[in-house]
């Protein structure tokens, strides 16, 4: 018989958080779909345009990876999938951080090769309304266009990020915070090729670049300790989990319990794993485990279907240091 | 809120934006000399090594009175020119270049200032200029818009 893990009973607070990280979500698709199509429209023969909408598009990646997951991960555990699919979450993380890592390799390869092979940018003029204007104005406007929207999306995600709990989500505000900052590099940039300085473009796109890869592959690897069920740590800091200390904590209160142990793991928003407890005696046991599980479960919501499991003595952990 | 201040002041510093790497339109308002490379492409230039005629040279010859630049011609082909061109060692290649021609990527093109129609294909007339000269390029478009105004 296969047993599924019970249904995630989040707070209200928590759904209402998601909706809102959804239409975030959504808003944030409309708009790049519509810098993309300003982007194209605009760039002419510049290949620092190209970069950038190129960019552009590789940034429509985190934001249905999201949508997706936040869609799947409601899947109630079934026989197919007892654990049930949070870690749908994890993937978005994984495949947003690859895109993220992707587009600051791109930028940086081509800046740098723009550079070497001393590539001069060359703008021309643009008929915009019946009057000759400088292909760079026009280029501008886009980038600012596209430079507003991303960096307010990027901070109302950031804080709903954290709330969640959820790195995609968190992955994504990173990917505006790269995208604005694209587009100021590439204002200025433009902005030095107008003034005579021709490796301005270039340069400026090399800097962000290298910043972007940089939070790219520390969101990458994240990812992939994640993925191989690091213990559960802080979103920001990467600190170990309070939370897990607090869990052990609450167990030994118990007057029952001589010792208590714990391994989680996390599983996209939520953490699963299994706590040991060393009893005094075996009297009542089994209503002693029950009335353990609910310790656990009402010291948060996120300590989903752990598991408590008795252990005559827990002194063999101590040696390996994977008691706590 | 100091990049917006900045950004602020870089616009309205700018609008005398562009300016050229290699100050090719200052030289050239200066007097000084327009070299044109120039090869035969009836009929828009004929007769390109002695007294050049047809469409392309009658532009450059206005351009250099308004400019009050000295005309200096290069006759050669127009595969040498371009080449020169990206080294700066010419200011400006004529000889029916056009708008989809190789050279896209490494001089700067105008926009097409007319377009014909051969043997069912069109033909997009540009003129080159060095790459990444763009005062020298926004002039020589706006010289080409007013020429096709004037038409």
């Amino acid at each position: 018989m296969i047993i599924p893990r019970p249904p995630l009973s989040p707070p209200d607070s928590e759904e209402e958080h998601g909706a809102r990280a959804v239409r975030y979500e959504w808003w944030t698709l409309a708009f790049l779909a519509s810098v993309t199509v300003v982007m194209y429209l605009a760039m002419g023969g510049s290949q620092a345009m190209k970069t950038a909408w190129i960019e552009d598009l590789l940034s429509l990646v985190p934001p249905i990876l999201v949508l997706v997951a936040f869609r799947v991960r409601d899947r109630e555990p079934d026989e197919r999938f007892p654990f049930g699919l949070w870690r749908a979450g994890d993937l978005a993380f994984l495949g947003a951080s690859v895109a993220v890592v992707a587009v600051g390799a791109f930028l940086l390869f081509d800046s740098t090769s723009t550079l070497l092979r001393g590539e001069r940018p060359t703008l021309g003029a643009m008929t915009l309304l019946g009057h000759t204007v400088w292909a760079g104005w026009v280029m501008i406007a886009a980038l600012v266009y596209s430079v507003i929207p991303a960096a307010l999306l990027g901070r109302v995600k950031l804080p709903l990020a954290r709330e969640l709990n959820d790195k995609a989500l968190h992955t994504d505000a990173a990917m505006n915070r790269a995208d604005w900052m694209t587009g100021v590099a590439g204002i200025v940039g433009i902005l030095g090729v107008g003034g005579g300085l021709w490796w301005a473009d270039s340069a400026a796109a090399g800097f962000i670049a290298l910043d972007v890869i940089r939070d790219g592959i520390g969101n990458l690897r994240r990812a992939l300790e994640d993925l191989a069920d690091e213990s559960p740590r802080t979103l920001e800091s990467h600190r170990p989990l309070p939370l897990i200390e607090d869990a052990v904590d609450a167990l030994e209160a118990l007057p029952w319990v001589r010792r208590a142990g714990i391994r989680l793991r996390e599983e996209g928003h939520v953490y699963g794993g299994v706590a040991f407890v060393e009893p005094i005696d075996d009297a009542d046991l089994l209503a002693r485990l029950d009335e353990a599980r609910g310790v656990i479960a009402d010291l948060d919501w996120r300590l989903y279907a752990v598991e408590v499991v008795p252990r005559v003595s827990l002194a063999p952990f101590d040696g390996e240091g994977a008691g706590t | 809120m100091r990049a917006p201040a900045l950004l602020l002041a870089l616009l309205v510093s700018g609008c005398g934006l562009p300016l050229d790497p290699e100050d090719t339109l200052a030289r050239v308002q200066a007097g000084g000399p327009l070299r044109v490379g120039l090869s035969e492409s009836p009929p828009l230039v004929v007769s390109a090594a002695e007294a050049p005629r047809g469409l392309e040279p009658a532009l450059v010859r206005e351009l250099a009175a308004e400019t009050g630049a000295r005309v200096v011609w290069v006759a050669g082909s127009s595969e040498v020119h371009l080449a020169a061109l990206s080294r700066h060692e010419l200011d400006l290649v004529i000889g029916g270049l056009e708008a989809d021609s190789p050279w896209g990527g490494r001089v700067g093109l105008t926009r097409p200032y007319r377009t014909t129609r051969q043997g069912g294909r069109q033909h997009r007339h540009v003129l080159a200029v060095p790459p990444g000269e763009n005062a020298w390029l926004l002039y020589l478009e706006r010289f080409l818009d007013r020429w096709e105004g004037a038409q």
